[in-house]
């Protein structure tokens, strides 16, 4: 008994302070995310509609996943969330690296530009996709005028309603968007890399290039995963400019998981069907972190993880 | 030789410069031409071909804001209420998602409490979540506690998106920042709380500054959470208010313009603010 008290009392001096500290985040967690994502499950597996009396819920099995999967929409719908996420998150991760790699070292102006350099991300995302859709506008639009003035071409394009360049669009909007993100984390993690073995490479004679290859790219990898990861999931679920831009037009050409589930869930009012959608979806995710944390899968990072 | 060398350090030189130049201008110009199109005359925002600089300044836009009433509709535009609100949410859940996110990867990262990595990758997996498909339950949640339409709920909501955040940038930082100050610390009778208090914090400030402005960011933008929780015009968070005026009356160019450019300086200003801190980081300290 003795023995247990004392053992209590230490647990308490050393150890519950832990527990304390690590408790907001999981109480948060758990109520937002956990409950949430249960019921969600639960709703999948009902006939549901926003529009019907409450109680008329009815339990219909796997059948919201089943005709879920017999839609030919969706295959259609996963193909252009893949092509978005496939152009754009290597896009915005390389030059999110150059910017940070420009941004390190010191040079005159350098807060200046590196504040400059994180405005886009710093609009509200509904002000950036009305300005894009605006910009790329086919009567009144900049880009156009610029393209037009400068030659390159003759008329103007049409380009969020043409079923080749709408995607393009609004990749090139994410872009622009969403590459100050990808530059301040790295900029953070570059900064936070210990000293020493630039030094001592210094020493040695390497070029700056090797430096860059051989050193900080490699002792970069644990936050390159974490914004990968990040990055990748984030562009899985856009969801805010597409749906402003081209409302998932010209067709389908731009439809993607998010404005898909949007439209089943809040312009058909299906419940059910829509909680399938969310549900498969989340597995998608779950599948791609899978992927891309075995692709890094390496013997430092199993230390690091 | 050294004539040669200097050559290529200014030919490097003079590549950096116009790198940067490049970037800036491709970075900056549709921001500003957003903010050149708030000072023009809603007639001239539709002119082709389009004109860079204002005919004549007109401030239409920021009037209309200002007085919080729209003469020339008769309408009543709340977007200066919608803008404090949303720095007061950002505010609030930024900076209880750098305490919250903070402890808790320290926590996990150092392995203090068994299962800490599981939890951490959980939390992560978790995110991953597409709001959309918690805007339904949440909301029931949400109005269970008697929290709709009301700040508070929003700023809980928020918490969740805005932590994980900070937890993952901290959670590296603590991965790669030495352990042996905080063994020394322990040596001299430092308490584990004292330890992260006096010792962990001020040295990660660098990468608690990023995180502020991530989570300020994010949390001042959003708009999913805040366009379900919240009903009433007073309530509204920016983004909402905006999206709101939109779709009352067609596009406003002149005032989505303006609230736009008055929207970023919170932002903007946080960053600069933080700036220093980045600078002042550990390492950065250790260089010079």
């Amino acid at each position: 008994m003795k023995i247990m008290n004392q053992y209590f009392k230490k647990f308490i001096k050393n150890k519950l302070i832990y527990y304390l500290m690590a408790a907001p985040a999981i109480i948060v967690i758990g109520i937002i995310f956990l409950y949430p994502v249960g019921y969600t499950i639960w709703v999948g597996f009902f006939k549901l509609s926003l529009t019907s009396a409450a109680n008329s819920a009815k339990w219909i099995g796997i059948k919201n996943y089943l005709s879920l999967l017999k839609d030919p929409t969706l295959r259609q719908v996963i193909q252009n969330t893949i092509t978005y996420v496939i152009i754009s998150v290597p896009l915005e991760i390389l030059f999110g690296l150059m910017s940070a790699q420009l941004l390190d070292p010191f040079f005159r102006g350098r807060n200046i530009i590196r504040a400059l350099w994180l405005v886009p991300f710093m609009f509200t995302p509904v002000v950036v996709a009305y300005q894009w859709k605006w910009l790329f506008n086919d009567q009144s639009g900049l880009i156009n005028y610029i393209l037009m003035s400068l030659g390159i071409i003759d008329n103007k394009i049409a380009w969020l309603s043409d079923p080749l360049l709408a995607m393009p669009s609004v990749i090139i909007t994410d872009i622009w968007f969403t590459t100050p993100f990808v530059t301040l984390l790295l900029l953070a993690g570059i900064q936070s890399l210990p000293i020493e073995p630039f030094e001592s490479a210094e020493v040695d004679g390497a070029s700056g290039w090797q430096k860059f290859l051989y050193i900080r790219l490699p002792l970069l990898r644990p936050i390159m995963l974490v914004v990968i990861l990040l990055k990748t999931m984030d562009a899985m679920k856009v969801f805010d400019h597409i749906y402003i831009m081209t409302y998932g037009g010209p067709g389908l050409k731009t439809e993607v998981i998010m404005t898909y589930a949007y439209k089943i869930g809040f312009v058909t009012f299906n419940v059910g069907q829509a909680a399938a959608v969310s549900v498969f979806s989340l597995f998608l995710m779950l599948l791609t972190t899978g992927i891309i944390l075995l692709l890094f899968r390496q013997k430092s990072l199993i230390s690091y993880y | 030789m050294i004539k040669k060398l200097n050559k290529i350090i200014l030919g490097n030189k003079i590549l950096l410069f116009g790198l940067i130049t490049i970037i800036t201008a491709i970075v900056i110009a549709p921001s500003l031409w957003l903010f050149l199109t708030s000072l023009k005359n809603p007639i001239e925002i539709f002119q082709w071909p389009p004109t860079l600089l204002p005919h004549k300044i007109s401030l239409e836009g920021y009037v209309s804001i200002f007085h919080g009433y729209d003469s020339k509709r008769g309408s009543y535009v709340p977007i200066l209420k919608n803008f404090y609100n949303s720095i007061f949410v950002g505010f609030v859940s930024s900076a209880l998602s750098l305490i919250i996110g903070s402890m808790s990867a320290y926590v996990f990262a150092r392995g203090k409490i068994p299962f800490g990595k599981v939890i951490f990758f959980s939390i992560m997996v978790l995110r991953t979540i597409p709001l959309i498909a918690l805007a339904i339950p949440l909301y029931k949640l949400i109005s269970s506690f008697g929290l709709i339409n009301s700040l508070t709920g929003l700023i809980i909501t928020h918490l969740a998106i805005t932590f994980p955040i900070v937890m993952f940038l901290m959670y590296n930082f603590f991965l790669v920042f030495p352990s042996e100050i905080e063994d020394a610390a322990q040596i001299d009778g430092c308490g584990p709380f004292k330890i992260f208090i006096k010792i962990i914090v001020p040295m990660s400030a660098p990468s608690l500054a990023s995180s502020l402005i991530l989570a300020f960011v994010f949390s001042y933008n959003e708009f999913l959470f805040a366009l379900t929780l919240l009903s009433s015009n007073d309530k509204m968070t920016l983004p909402v208010g905006l999206a709101s005026t939109i779709s009352m009356m067609g596009i406003r160019w002149d005032l989505l313009s303006s609230a736009g450019s008055i929207g970023i300086i919170p932002c903007l200003a946080i960053s600069l603010y933080v700036q220093k801190y980045i600078l002042k980081g550990l390492w950065s300290g250790a260089i010079k």
